[in-house]
This record gives structure tokens, sequence and C-alpha cells, in this order.
């Protein structure tokens, strides 16, 4: 008997060990992405045919199915709780009441949604779809809650080509009035050509208070449009692509303004050089636009690749100014306290070809009155100087550098007698270079004083903007 | 049979003599007699039928990889049976201390952490046959083996020698935290050259345990050997461990329990190819080795010398994720109340209700995110240009470990000077360190993941190194097996002595004991945080603390029967590491004032042993000050920890214990016990708020206006049973229960000033915000029945005298499902809109009804 039991627990104690010992689970992994068994019956466009009256929230009562391919996310957070989707058709902004949806709709993921029991709506002639609710007692259009999303929004194969439409300002409309039916609202488009209006700054708002923030973009200035960033992107505190380029976007209308929204940074392509491309002859251009600037004191002096911007007397050195959008190099030898203030801005040297050779310029000439209106004048002077054997480099007032003064052929800016400033610019009228070959620098000289009181005072501000060179 | 018959009688009168062990001084427990064998055994049978506790969330990471079987043992006092026995389905607390107020030894060896107080029982959990001679005392009594905490001690004899000479088999059925359990145990007993050997070993599980979801596998091994040299010296060794692996089940809000109509629910699994995983899974093996020297120096005195080592991890998993949607089914945007517009709170509710992947975890989402997850990742390791691109997982299972070493020494002294006084003094040094990191469990199909903090790069976009975890391994790729995220030790000492004296006298027994100690921790950081590059890397300050304690009593004996006495103490108390330092895991940062804290505890009692009549009566009174705590939580608006570090935590715990047995006629005893205690915080607490992921402290030394507020244990249990003892050696007994003063634990930030500006003091919504949540009064209905067979009655063959036991357990007989057994508030609070159901509170239910059954054959 003892033996029958001892046999007992050997049996148990074995049988235990082999039986149990696999206790810890294993579990497959599930299988990837498809493409599931469904088919839609509606095209985007076809969906937003039905919503007719801006404002309207329309409840989709049938059994439409529509697909198609993410191609904004919100991965880089300028959209939050939303998807932008397109099909051939057309796109559309989804509506989903859910953080990180690039997890499970990445763009490239082709996506199949149920359309009964959601509705569409605009934001502004901005098509949308989600849920219709009530909140505060009106209704609105929602995102769809996020434990419903998977009753409506199914997820399909990955990886599809997202490919942007190339279009042009005039494609959009250009500054005409929008048309929410437009198919290319709510998808990828790529413009060429463009530039930030601005190239300095950050794409969003970094300070506390978050805001959205539009900047503008342009063609060689003109045909402008937005960029609109959330100050949520990750890329908000990014300085803007500073060249000229393709921007990819999600193309959006917010009433009659167009808007465009990036996916994040990678979609603003501008690898060329800020300047556009100049006029047939045109020989030298310079506008100033893609100087950094200060809007207050320290500003920036003028510092540009092969340009010289040297004080000879004094200290003082001309500086980039930003007003009402425009960019200039300004001089003002005001408060230097000295008996001779003399600065030179000269341009890097320019190659001059054709027979027809002209220079012209503009200036604007401000505080020509110690008060305004009424005071003593103190009209500094501006020298338009050429050189031929000037080297790009030095001082430009080195002994043997040789500059002919042109300035009697230049009309400039008398100043105003009644605002501190003209209103305008004085354009410069063409000043003949016919008499020069070869590479020649052209240079402005200040020429003011501000000796202690203000009896010989010459403390007059200059601005000189969009120097031109061009030989025909 | 008559033999037989006279042993069991010996039981009883043993048994009867039993309650007088906890008269003032207790004696050790001396080798079994094998005459006692059937009443031991249906005592230790009841052990095994003590339902296991398993530690919540709100207990935090140290304590959540263990199981708890009791806080003490099963004592022979009829108050504390019963609050062994009876009073663990509501999570109740000998006077609702904290665990930190019970000491364990094992041999000689202090068992608890010194991290935070807590004696790890899973340590030797399914090691029940080996376990058996224990010494429990409650409250401030004087003992001869350890100065003690305020709740009690509790000794374990294991030694070898000390076992009974035995082989038992068991098997046990369940539907508790296992189904399944299986034990082997055998012991030799000292033999002729000197030598005992014992053995033990044990399986218990589960596929599915009580909860959904939730499983259990622990093996239990204990192997001791014992040499005894002469009648002076026995040296002892031990080792013991119990590898355990376990789904968790975690506790859920009112309304995701609701939707799942199952008070059971647990918001931890979910379905991955048709079988149910658990992202939350507990794994733990530390095991344990002691030897002891046992010295008779003399007949009078005794020195018991004890070396124990402990080492190994403890680890929970859980989902971790990276810009990625919370994957918790139960976050508090994924249930209806989330919903304004009741057409689609309906339609969630409706969702919730009818598709089990959206009340669990729905791990095929959480894969097809990660498989969807192309990405690349520059400056890998800190090179430039080192780019690596592939599927960066956006959720894991990560491996949150605790590895620890601990080790310990100690010696105590026993001498009896005269037949009136003897002293004990003691010398303890103990030692430990804690490693805690992550692991990458489970990159759930991705191919890996990065070493990087999405919050830090989140709010400080321009400073690059913000978001790493480890700034001198930048953008570290990690894969499954790899650390990741925090990384830091924990280095905790301490030594102490203590003295004690007791003077017995005719009429009254008299002690005083004080002790000593020194306590020294520091943080050590293993990695350079990359928001707190000059607090996170490398060694902390170090934390000296010194404590004494004193403590006394005096025992009147009225008569042979009757005793009354009083006893008292006065301590200090270091802070616990996990109290002190207000986020471990980023940085070295400790609470502002750190100092120790300060109990003083009374109690007094009245004995009565009669042979009919058995009463035991106590009324105790502990006051706690300057106790410290630091509570974490996740914050979704912050999306980050959160670390309430709570100062100036005062309270007092004061009440009576009653226990009572008394035979009633032939083997017809009824018992009954009561504790009803009233434990309060009497101070304004303080609370420091910080954020894991910045350096900014969000709010200083705010007042929490905590006073009068309860400390969540039951205030007032009951029990009363009959117990019936047939001379056919089976018995059973009926317990009735009941549970009253049960409150949840709260949130300190509802109880401040800023949480109640704008309400008008008084009204509703200021009470709703303010007042503690009582629970329900409760009540259960337990019966217990045991049968011991002697087989060799009826198989005469057998040499041995083998028995077969069979015991069964029966727990909440009414099968009340809505016993709410404990809970917590969200550490969280709407302020805007002071919305109290915006993060409700989260509760555990006690289970429904549940049995226990064994059978087992020792011969």
């Amino acid at each position: 008997m003892n033996k029958f039991l001892k046999s007992i627990t050997a049996v148990i104690l074995v049988a235990t060990a082999f039986t149990f010992s696999a206790c810890k689970k294993s579990f497959d992994n599930p299988p990837g992405a498809a493409d599931p068994a469904i088919v839609a019956n509606t095209s985007i466009k076809a969906l937003k045919a039905m919503h007719t009256t801006a404002g309207a929230i329309d409840v989709i009562t049938t059994d439409i199915i529509i697909s198609g391919v993410v191609v904004a996310d919100d991965k880089s957070g300028n959209l939050y709780k939303q998807l932008f989707i397109q099909d051939a058709t057309g796109g559309l902004q989804i509506m989903l009441d859910a953080n990180s949806l690039y997890g499970t709709y990445p763009v490239g993921r082709k996506i199949f949604i149920k359309c009964n029991g959601l509705a569409i709506s605009d934001y502004n002639k901005t098509m949308m779809l989600g849920v219709r609710a009530i909140v505060a007692g009106s209704p609105s259009l929602e995102g769809i809650p996020s434990n419903l999303i998977s009753k409506y929004v199914v997820g399909g194969s990955l990886n599809n080509p997202v490919v942007p439409t190339v279009v042009t300002y005039a494609d959009l409309g250009g500054t005409g009035t929008t048309n929410m039916q437009d198919p290319l609202i709510g998808t990828l488009i790529q413009l060429n050509d463009y530039r930030f209006a601005t190239p300095t700054g950050t794409y969003s708002d970094t300070s506390a208070y978050k805001s959205t923030v539009n900047r503008d973009i342009n063609s060689c200035g003109s045909q402008t449009l937005i960029v609109r960033t959330s100050a949520y992107a990750n890329f908000a505190g990014v300085p803007v692509a500073p060249g000229r380029g393709s921007i990819l976007a999600i193309y959006t209308v917010f009433g009659n303004t167009r808007q465009l929204i990036i996916r994040d940074t990678s979609d603003v392509r501008f690898t060329s050089p800020y300047a556009c491309a100049l006029p047939p002859g045109t020989l030298f251009y310079e506008d100033f636009e893609g100087h950094a600037v200060t809007t207050a004191f320290p500003y920036v002096p003028v510092g540009l690749p092969g340009w010289t911007n040297l004080a000879q007397a004094a200290s003082e050195v001309w500086t980039a100014r930003t007003f009402s959008a425009n960019k200039y190099a300004y001089m003002s030898g005001f408060g230097t306290g000295q008996s001779t203030v003399t600065t030179w801005l000269v341009t890097p040297g320019i190659a001059l070809t054709g027979t027809t050779k002209t220079l012209t310029f503009k200036t604007i000439q401000g505080f020509i009155l110690t008060t305004t209106p009424g005071g003593t004048n103190v009209e500094a002077g501006l020298k338009v100087l050429v050189s031929t054997n000037y080297t790009g480099t030095g001082n430009p007032w080195a002994a043997g550098v040789v500059w002919t003064d042109l300035t009697s052929q230049a009309t400039l800016s008398p100043g105003s007698t009644t605002s501190t400033f003209p209103s305008s610019f004085t354009n410069s009228g063409n000043i003949n270079l016919n008499a020069y070959t070869g590479t020649i620098y052209v240079a402005f000289r200040y020429e003011g004083a501000d000796p202690a009181g203000t009896a010989s005072d010459k403390t007059s501000a200059w601005e000189v903007d969009e120097i031109k060179v061009t030989g025909l | 049979m008559s033999k037989f018959k006279h042993c069991f009688l010996t039981g009883i009168l043993l048994c009867g003599l039993l309650p007088l062990a906890f008269s003032q001084v207790e004696t050790k427990t001396t080798p079994v007699l094998p005459d006692t064998t059937i009443i031991e055994t249906l005592r230790e049978n009841a052990q095994d039928n003590i339902p296991v506790i398993s530690l919540d969330e709100s207990d935090g990471q140290d304590g959540s990889a263990q199981n708890i079987s009791s806080q003490l043992g099963a004592g022979r006092d009829p108050f504390l049976n019963a609050a062994t026995f009876k009073f663990n389905a509501v999570r109740f607390r000998i006077r609702g201390y904290d665990a930190d107020q019970f000491n364990t030894y094992i041999n000689g060896a202090p068992m608890e952490n010194l991290d935070n107080g807590f004696t790890p029982f899973g340590q030797w959990g399914g090691l029940n046959d080996v376990l058996r001679n224990r010494e429990s005392t409650l409250g401030l009594k004087s003992t001869t083996f350890g100065y003690g905490d305020l709740g009690g001690l509790t000794f374990f004899d294991a030694r070898a020698s000390y076992q009974r000479k035995q082989t038992s088999i068991n098997y046990a059925s369940s539907n508790r935290n296992y189904n399944n359990r299986i034990m082997l145990t055998h012991s030799t007993g000292l033999n002729s050259k000197g030598w005992a050997f014992s053995f033990s070993g044990s399986r218990r599980w589960a596929e599915e345990s009580y909860a959904d979801g939730t499983f259990y596998d622990g093996w239990s091994f204990f192997v001791g050997v014992d040499k005894r040299f002469n009648d002076r010296h026995l040296l002892s060794f031990v080792a013991f461990g119990t590898p355990t692996e376990s789904g968790r089940q975690g506790a859920s809000v009112a309304e995701m329990v609701t939707l799942a109509n199952d008070n059971y629910y647990n918001p931890y699994w979910g379905y991955q190819n048709g079988k149910k995983r658990n992202a939350s899974i507990a794994k733990s093996f530390q095991p344990v080795g002691i030897l002891t020297h046992d010295w008779k120096i003399s007949d009078k005195t005794s020195l018991l010398t004890s070396a124990a080592i402990t080492y190994g991890k403890r680890s929970t998993t859980g989902l971790d994720w990276y810009n990625a949607a919370d994957p918790r089914p139960d976050y508090y945007r994924y249930l209806p109340s989330y919903q304004l517009d009741p057409t689609y709170a309906e339609q969630v509710r409706q969702e919730l209700m009818n598709d089990v992947n959206k009340r669990q975890i729905n791990w095929d989402v959480l894969y097809q995110t990660n498989y969807a997850a192309n990405d690349v990742v520059h400056n890998v390791n800190g090179i430039q240009g080192n780019d690596v691109s592939g599927r960066r997982s956006r959720y894991i299972v990560e491996d949150r470990i605790i590895n620890t070493t601990k080790y310990n020494f100690n010696s105590t002294l026993n001498s009896a000077v005269s037949e009136n006084i003897s002293f004990t003094a003691g010398v303890t040094y103990q030692s430990q360190n804690n490693h805690y990191y992550k692991e990458v469990d489970d990159l759930l199909g991705g191919d890996f993941y990065v070493d990087v903090n999405q919050f830090g790069e989140r709010d400080f976009p321009t400073n690059p190194g913000a978001g790493q975890n480890d700034l001198n391994n930048p953008n570290r790729i990690v894969k499954e097996g790899d650390k990741f995220g925090y990384n830091y030790d924990l280095n905790i000492k301490r030594g102490s002595v203590w003295l004690q004296g007791v003077f017995k006298f005719r009429k009254i027994d008299v002690f005083v004991a004080t002790e000593h100690s020194y306590t020294s921790f520091y943080r050590y950081g293993n990695v350079k945080t990359g928001l707190f590059p000059n607090n996170s890397y490398g060694k902390s300050e170090t934390m000296n603390f010194y404590n004494s304690g004193i403590k006394g009593g005096l025992t009147y004996k009225i008569d042979g029967r009757n005793y009354i006495f009083a006893n008292g103490s006065y301590a200090s108390r270091a802070p616990f590491f996990e109290n002190a330092f207000i986020a471990p895991r980023t940085r070295d940062i400790t609470q502002d004032n750190l100092k120790s804290e300060e109990i003083l505890s009374t109690e007094v009692g009245y004995v009565m042993n009669a042979p009919k009549l058995k009463i035991r009566a106590t009324g105790y009174f502990a006051q706690f000050k300057n106790g410290l705590d630091v509570l974490t939580f996740y914050h979704d608006e912050y999306r980050n920890f959160v670390n309430y570090a709570i100062s100036n935590i005062g309270k007092i715990h004061m009440g009576v214990e009653f226990g009572v047995e008394a035979k009633l006629y032939k083997g017809l005893s009824l018992t009954g016990a009561a504790a009803i205690g009233r434990y309060n915080y009497n101070t304004r607490q303080s609370a420091t708020v910080t954020i894991d992921n910045s350096s900014a402290i969000v709010d200083k030394d705010v007042t929490v206006y905590s006073k009068d507020f309860y400390v969540p244990t039951p205030q007032q249990a009951y029990t009363i049973g009959l117990d019936y003892r047939s001379p056919k050696f089976w018995f059973i007994n009926v317990n009735f229960n009941y549970f009253d003063g049960m409150y949840l634990s709260y949130n300190p930030i509802r109880r401040t000033a800023s949480a109640v500006s704008g309400l008008v003091e008084g009204s509703d919504k200021w009470h709703q915000v303010v007042d503690q949540t009582k629970l329900e009064s409760q009540y259960t209905l337990d019966a217990f029945a045991g049968y011991s067979w002697l087989m060799n009655r009826k198989f005469r063959s057998l040499k041995k005298r083998h028995f077969l036991v069979f015991n069964v357990g029966v727990n909440n007989i009414l099968n009340n499902r809505n016993i709410v057994s404990g809970g917590y508030e969200q550490l969280r609070f709407d302020f805007a809109e002071k919305n109290v159901n915006k993060f409700p509170d989260r509760r555990f239910y006690a289970y429904g009804i549940n049995y226990f059954a064994s059978v087992g054959l020792r011969f």
C-alpha cells in the first residue's frame, strides 16, 4: 500500500510537470492591413454635391460608401482630430474625435467610409464629414466619437501613392469668389515657383498664446496665397524656408480666402535662391526683400554677399529696415554726435553687357526738418558713384580708387516738410552707364553731420531700394 | 481506535491551552508532537482557506507583483483568528494600520522590505506546509525575537528539524486566484547523526482566475537542512523561492463596470487572435536563503543568529505608447459620458455594450498601428547622420522591473537572569539595493522603439535634448529585452540595536524595551534624463536618520484566569525611500522637509481564559505625526505623470477589539469578534505638486483640508460564528460577518481651496467635491468544514499512520457580488466644472461565492 501511494505521488508529480509546464501563453501576431471586402458606391465629388447650402448640416441617410486615400494626417500636429482623403474626383476633410490618427490612418492608407448616419457640412466653404451633434443646444458638425469610428471608417491597404495635383494660381480661381464644389478643395495640390513674402520668422506662433498663423506666399511678388499653420504643429517654431520653389499643401478655403495647409516642412520645397528670375537684360537687381530685418533697435546692418557697407567717418552704417511689408537700406547720421558722417554702401561687381546700359533705384529722404512741420532744414547728402577699379573689398575711399559722381543724373527724394517721411519712394530715373564697360561698382554715399548743437546738422535719413542695372 | 481517540483528546486539551499563548511573553515553538497531528491538520487547513488578496494598483509597483495570504499568521487569539480568517473580504487592516506596521521574521531573519516596510508575503506563497510553525503577536506586546512595530510581529520557524516528520501530498481546487494547487512536502525529522532535511514544492495555477483575463501560474520550492552538532549548537539552512506569473486585474470606473455588466470587469485584457491576452502580467522570482545558528550558551542563555540573502526580480508589464491614441479601453474619452450629445452617448453606450473588443484592449488595432508605423529615426545614438528606418512601434508592452538584492544579519540574545528577570538584546544590520528600470517586452509587430520621452519632445520642441531619456545615449533604438526609460538604483542600509527587560512577579509582569537605529539611503541614477540633466545621473545626496523608540508594558494578573494589561510605545521612524523622493524615476529631488515620523501608541486590555469562555478585549490609541507620502498618477491633460508629495500627515487610530470563544455544548462553541475603530487624519496636510517631465513646481505647499478624513479600511468589522467539532473527526463552522465604516481613499487636491473656489460652502456641489465617499456596509456568510480519516483502520497493512484529510471552505455563500472591498478616487479633478464624475473613483469588488477544497494525504 505504501508503494502504491508512492507511485501515485510520482504519477501526479510527473503529470503536473508535463501537463502544465507549457502554461505560458503564446500569441500569434495578427495579420497586416489589406483592403476590406467593401466597394465604394459613391465618389467624393458626388457626395459633396449633396451638400448645396453653405452652413447647412446634411445628414446622410442612404447607404453611401466612399473611399479615398489619406493625403494628410495629424502626425505633425498641424491637423488635429481630422484627416483629408481624396479619390480621383476630389478631396474631403474627415472629422474624427480622436488623437494620433496617423497611427491608424497614416498618409497613403486607403480608407472606406460608410456614410449612412454621418453628416456633411462646410466650414465657410471647406466641406467636411462628421456627425451632427447637438452641443449646448445648437446643432453642429462634430468629429465622429472615437468609439464609433470603427462603425463608419474601415481601414484598407497601406502605402498607396499620394501624388499632388500640380496647379496654378489661376486654377485656384485667382482672387475671385470661391466655389464650395471646387474639386480641388480638400485635395493635395502642388504650386511651383512660390516663396514666402517674408522669408524670415517661424511657421507659426511660438508664444504661450498658441495662435494659428497665416503666412503669405507669392510667386515673385504676386499671386499671393496663405499658408496657415497651427501653433500646435511640431514645426511651429521652425523658421520658414528661405528659398523659392514648389510647395505641396492641402488646398482649403475660408470664404474667399484661399488657405494652404502643409503637412510638415518637407512639403515646402523652396530650394532655389529666393530672388526671382530677372527680366531679360537685367544685370543686377536688389530689393532687400531677402534680408533679415528687425522692427526696432538694434537694427541689422546691410550684409548681403559681395556688398560693402563701411563708415568712412563716424561709425554708423547702412541698416536693413522694413516698412509696410517692404524692405530697404537705411542710413541716418542722427544721434551720432559726429561732425562728419560718411558711410558707403557699395554693390557687388556688376558685369556690364549690351549697348544701352542704365542704372535705376529709388529713394526716400526722411526727417529733413528738425521738427515737422516748421523746423530747421537738416538735409544730409546722398551721392551715387560708379567705379571701375574698385575691387569689391577694402575701403572704397582708399587712395587710387576712382569714383565718378553720377548724382546729378538722378532724381532723389526731396523729403517732406509736412510729415517726417514722404509717402512714397522717388524713382531715380534712368542714369546712363553707356560710358562704362567691364565690371562696375555702384556706391551710395551718405554725407551727413551731427556735431554738438544743431547749427550745422545734416541728419536726414536716406532710404534706398530696388537698385537695378540693365544692359540691352 | 483507542489510541487515535487518545491523541484527539490530547489535541483538544492542547487547543484549550493555546489561548494562554497571548500572555505577555510568548514561548518559543517547540517541535510539534506527533500526537497533535489531527487537530493541527484541521487548523492548518483553515489557513489554506484564507482567500488570497491581490494587492491593488494603488499600492503601486512595489507590492503589485505580490499576492499576500494574510497580514498575519493564524493566531490562537479569538480576535486575531477572526481578523485573519473572516475579515479579509474587505481589505480589513488590523487597527487600520498600514502594512509597514507589521514585522515578519523567518528563522530569525527580518523579511520586510526596507524601501516601504512591507513584508513580501509572496516570496513564500504556496509553502504552507513548511511555514506552519509560527508565533504571532498583536499590538505592543514584548517578544523574544524582535522589537516589533505597532501592529504586531510574526515569527516563522521553518527549520528542518522543527518540521514534522512526514510526507504530505495535497491537491486543492478553488475558484479564486488559482484553480488548482498541488503541494508535496517531505520532512525527515532529526536523525541520529543530527541531520534533518525538509523539502516542499507546490504549483498553483489557473488558466483563468476569478476575474476575466486573469491567470495564475506559481511554483514554489523549499529546501531545509539542519545539523545539530551537540546539545548547544544547531545550524540551519533554508532556501526557498516562488517563481510566479499572473495576469492582473485592474479596478475600473463605475460607468464601464455597468456597461460590462460585471463588477469584476478587468480593463487589462483583450482578445488577440481569439485568445485573451492580459497586458498587465506580474512576474516575480526572488529566492531567499537563510543561514541560522541557534546556540544554547547555557541553560539560561541562548543566542539566535541569522544571515539572509534575497535577490531577484519582480516586474509588471503594461502598455506604453508613443504619440498614439490611449489604448486603455476605459479611458474617459472613450466612454458615453464624454459625449455631449445624448444621441452619441447612447450610440457609444450601445457600441460598448455590444462589442467586447471595445470594452477590452484591442490588440489588433495596436498591431495594425505598428505595422503602419514606418518612420526614420535620425542621429541614432547621437551619431550625426546615423539614420535608422523601419516600423517604429507606437505601442509596446513594457516590463517595469525591480531587481532587488537584500541581505541582512540579525542576532538575538535571550537570557533569563533569574526566575523573575529575563533580558533580550538584539542587533540587526540590513542592506537593500533595488534597481528600477524598464525593458521592452513586446514590440507588438514593430521593428523597434526609441528611448525618448514624447512629452519632453512636445514641451520643448526647440531643445533636442529635452525628450531624451538618456542624454548619454540619445535617440537609442531599443528592441525586445533592451532597457529603456527610467533606470536608477536605490540603496538603503539600516543598523539597529534593541534591548528588553521582562520582570515577572506573582501578580504583576512588567517589561521595558528600547530600540535605536540608523538608516541611510540614496538614489543612484544610471541615465541622464534630458529634462533633468543635473539631477538625474549619478549618486544623490545620502539621507541619514537616527531613530529611537521606547516601549513598556504591565500585566496585572487578577487571578489565574483574568488578566489586565497596559502597554505603551513612543518611537520615531525614518521616512521610507518611496515617500522621500518626489519623482525618483526622473530625478533625485526629495521632499523639502524630510524628517522622521513620530508615533505614539498605547493599548489597554482585559483577557479571560476560563475553560468554557475565553474573552479578550483591548482598547488602543495611536497617534502618527509628520508622516510623508508620495502619490503619482498619469494626468492626461498634462499628458504626464504628476506627483503629489504629501507632508505633515497626522493620523489617530483608536478603537476597541473584542474576541470571545464560548463552549456551548459538547463540541459546539460560539465565536465572536468585533473591531470597532476610528482611524482619522488629524492634520491639514501639505501637498507639493510636480510633473515628471517639468522642473517647474506646479503647486507648492498647498494646504489639503484633510482633517477628520478616514483612513480607508473598514472602521468596523464584526463576526459571529458557530463551530462544531465532532468526535468523529470532522468539524464545521459557519460565520456571519458584517463590515461598516468603509471609505474610499481620497484625492488630496479635491480638498484644497482652489478645488472649491467658486462653490458655495455647504452647497450640494461643495459637499460632492469635499466629502469623502462612504461605502455601503456589507455582510458575508462563510462556512468551512473538514474531515480527517485515519486510513490505517481500513488498510491494516499500513505500518505508518496515514491520514486522508478533506477540507472545503465556501466564502460569501450568499453570493453577494456587489461588495465593494475598497477603491480610490482618481487623483485628478475637473477644476473648471467641478464635476466629480468626470474622473470618477475606481472600485474593487470582493469575490462572489467562492470556494477552496482540498484533499491531502499525510503519512
